[in-house]
This record gives structure tokens, C-alpha cells and sequence, in this order.
């Protein structure tokens, strides 16, 4: 779910590259490849860790997908084929069913926490969007 | 000289053959899920699913209640988020547009733009159901009238950013007050693509599961009440596929591709329409 939601960031931050740029560069004998590695990828180097952050962000507070599949286990373990649970799993299979205001206050607690990951993470992720934006305008 | 030529030459088909690779492994991924979804869902596709209430384990029935939940929240949601995106949008776009106000509820707006939606669950939960004591399709519908803010501020703002400044001029320079020239010629000229910004919430907005869990809750049976839990199509599907029962798993197969077939026709529509406003 991460996948085209990259994808389509890194295609806007692609299209922020002067076309002036890449023309030089292919003025100098330069493949495609060359162009996309030495011209585009440092130019846009903030812009693209940014959308991965953005994706990052979008993966960290994703529900239903990850509810379905985890298997809803209140353990660590060491493998990653085993059961676990997440977050936003564990809120949005306990919450209906919590019993007391311990329990409710700990969910909630719960996305708290997640609410402060993803703010971190996203903030900083557009924090780095806008200074690519910066530099082009 | 000619080997380094053809070594260079080498990587780029290389580096172009892993860029195709990846395309297309992203793409095949879409497929893949649109023909599980159809094989599945097409199955138990019977005029029933549109005329009966959901059955309980065992019994025959359809998605009519969830159906008509789902069209009744999103409906709600998008009227209280519409005007309060566009809005915002138009005094970004139009009255505060190198303001610090703008560039921070921009920041804001990006961010609650990709928030967790399940938070967003919590969050009305703890200020509308918690107090009423009880789940209502209403605080179902401010949960995602809240999601539907940020989308149409965000296309309202670009899409107003796109109307060029000489027709405002112009209106100005024929005497119109800044309000006339924002009604009359930005929301004119822009039209098109405001359209699109609320396609596209509604799209989001007839997706969502996690928001509705605790405040809309569910409903087995035929409800109007908006003070009163209410079925939804997302809703049904996640408690019909982790069902044991083979006919309720069927019924999630068959709500799934409803819900797949409405938000990628609103997003082709959606997309059209941006792209006929670009062209132009």
C-alpha cells in the first residue's frame, strides 16, 4: 500500500528537476541512466527521502490491511511469520469490547502514541517536501 | 574507449530494465487485486445484495441496510467537510496567500492529510459518543466529514493557485469586489477541478473503515435513525470476512467489489476531469 503512494511522490518531485538540467547533462554525452543518477537524484535527494518518510507515515497508521492478516497476538516474537499485532490493530480490535475505563483509557492511550509517531514522522517528511519546493521556486 | 562507451550503455539498459521491472510489478499488484476482487465478488452477485437486509450466520440476504448507511454518512460527512475545505482553500488561495497563517495551516493540512483515520475514530469517539452515551450514525458522519476537510482544501487551494492572476486583474480593474471576482471568475474558472476535490473525498470518504468502528458502530437491521447505530459497507465487509460462516464470507467478497467498483469509477471521473482542466 506503501508502494504507489511513493511512487506518485516521486514522480511530482522528479518534475521539480530544471529541464535545463537534464538537457545539459545530456548535452555532455550522458545516458538516461547517467542523467537519473547523477542530476535528478541529488537534486531531488530531500525531496524523495521525504515521500519514503510520507509512506513511512501512511504504513505506521494503516488499519483494516494489517488487522485482517497479523493474527492479534499480545506477544513479541522473534519471528517475523508469527502472529503480532500493531497499534492501530490492536485499537481497532479491542475497542468495541473494552470493559472498564482502564482498559478504554489504555486504547486510547495507545493512539496517542500512534497519533505522536505519525505527526513526528510526517512533520519531518514535509518539512523535507518544502524545502524542495523552496529551492525550486 | 569503445568498451567504456558499451559498458555505460550496458548499465542504462540495466537501470531501465529494473525501472520497467518495478512498474510493472507495482501494476501487476493492482491487477492481481481487481481479479481476486471480481472472481470473488461476481460469484454472489444477485439482485438479492441489493434488495435484502444482512442475513445472520446461516441465512440468505444481501448489503441493502449497509448499502444505504454507507450512502447516508458519506453523504453527511461530505456536506459538513465541503464547505469548510473550500472555504479554507479560498482564503489560502486567495485573500492569505503568502501569509504565515496559510503556510501553517498548509503544514497542518498535509499532515492531517495522511493521519491515521483510526485515530480520527478515537477522537470523535471520545467527544461525541463518549458523551451521548452511545453510538449514533452521526458521530459516524463527523468522523468522516473530518477526513473529506483536508482533501477538498487541499485541490481547492492548488486549484484556485492555478487560475491566473490577469483574470482577477482584469474583474478587479472593472471594479468588482475581491468577493464578486472570487464567486463570479477564480470559482468559475476553477470549477472543474473543485469538482474533482470532492469526487475524490468521497472516494476516501466510501472506503473508510477505521473511523466508523466506534462511533457508527453496525447495524443488522434496516435503520434511518441517525441517532442510532448504522450499517456500513466497510464495516459489514471487515465483520463478515473474519466471519467463520461461508455465505457471510461471500457477502464481504461481493460488498468489496461494490466498494472497489464505486471509488475507482469516482477516481476515473475524478482524474478526467483534472485532466481535461490541465489540458485546457
Amino acid at each position: 500500500m506503501v508502494l504507489p503512494f511513493i511512487a506518485s511522490i516521486s514522480r511530482d518531485v522528479f518534475d521539480t528537476v530544471p529541464i535545463v538540467l537534464k538537457e545539459a547533462a545530456a548535452g555532455l554525452g550522458c545516458t538516461t541512466f547517467e542523467i537519473l543518477r547523477n542530476v535528478v537524484l541529488p537534486y531531488t535527494r530531500v525531496g524523495v527521502i521525504g515521500g519514503v518518510m510520507l509512506g513511512l507515515g501512511r504504513a505506521l497508521g494503516e488499519t483494516m490491511a494489517v488487522t485482517f492478516v497479523i493474527g492479534n497476538a499480545h506477544k513479541i516474537s522473534g519471528s517475523l511469520l508469527a502472529p503480532a499485532t500493531t497499534i492501530s490493530a490492536t485499537i481497532a480490535n479491542e475497542f468495541t469490547e473494552a470493559v472498564g475505563d482502564v482498559y478504554t483509557s489504555a486504547l486510547i492511550e495507545l493512539g496517542l502514541i500512534l497519533f505522536v509517531l505519525t505527526f513526528l514522522v510526517l512533520a519531518a517528511a514535509r518539512f523535507m517536501l518544502m524545502r524542495l519546493e523552496r529551492k525550486g521556486a | 574507449m569503445l568498451s567504456h562507451y558499451a559498458a555505460r550503455r550496458r548499465s542504462n539498459y540495466v537501470a531501465t530494465a529494473l525501472c520497467w521491472g518495478a512498474a510493472l510489478f507495482g501494476l501487476s499488484w493492482l491487477l492481481l487485486i481487481l481479479g481476486a476482487l471480481v472472481v470473488n465478488g461476481a460469484r454472489g452477485l444477485t439482485l438479492d445484495v441489493f434488495t435484502q437486509m444482512t442475513p445472520p450466520p446461516g441465512g440468505a440476504g444481501g448489503l441493502l441496510n449497509a448499502m444505504a448507511g454507507s450512502l447516508i454518512m458519506s453523504v453527511i460527512g461530505v456536506a459538513i467537510g465541503t464547505p469548510l475545505g473550500l472555504l479554507a482553500g479560498t482564503y489560502m488561495a486567495e485573500y492569505g496567500r503568502h501569509s504565515r497563517l496559510s503556510t501553517l495551516i498548509r503544514f497542518v493540512n498535509d499532515i492531517l492529510l495522511s493521519a491515521p483515520s483510526i485515530v480520527i475514530g478515537l477522537f470523535v469517539y471520545t467527544i461525541m459518543v463518549a458523551r451521548m452515551g452511545h453510538f449514533s450514525a452521526v458521530s459516524g458522519a463527523v468522523a468522516l466529514a473530518i477526513l473529506v476537510v483536508p482533501v477538498v482544501l487541499r485541490t481547492t487551494e492548488d486549484m484556485l493557485l492555478l487560475v491566473p492572476g490577469s483574470l482577477r486583474e482584469a474583474a478587479a480593474a472593472l471594479g468588482a469586489p475581491r468577493a464578486y471576482v472570487i464567486r463570479r471568475i477564480a470559482y468559475r474558472a476553477a470549477k472543474s477541478g473543485l469538482v474533482t476535490g470532492v469526487l475524490l473525498a468521497v472516494a476516501r470518504v466510501s472506503g473508510e473503515t477505521a473511523p466508523l468502528l466506534f462511533t457508527a458502530l453496525n447495524n443488522q437491521f434496516w435503520s434511518l435513525d441517525l441517532n442510532k447505530p448504522m450499517a456500513s459497507l466497510p464495516v459489514v465487509i471487515f465483520q463478515f470476512a473474519l466471519s467463520p460462516y461461508k455465505d457471510w464470507q461471500q457477502l464481504a467478497w461481493t460488498g468489496a467489489l461494490l466498494v472497489t467498483a464505486t471509488v475507482l469509477t469516482l477516481s476515473v471521473v475524478a482524474r478526467t476531469l483534472s485532466r481535461q482542466r490541465k489540458s485546457k
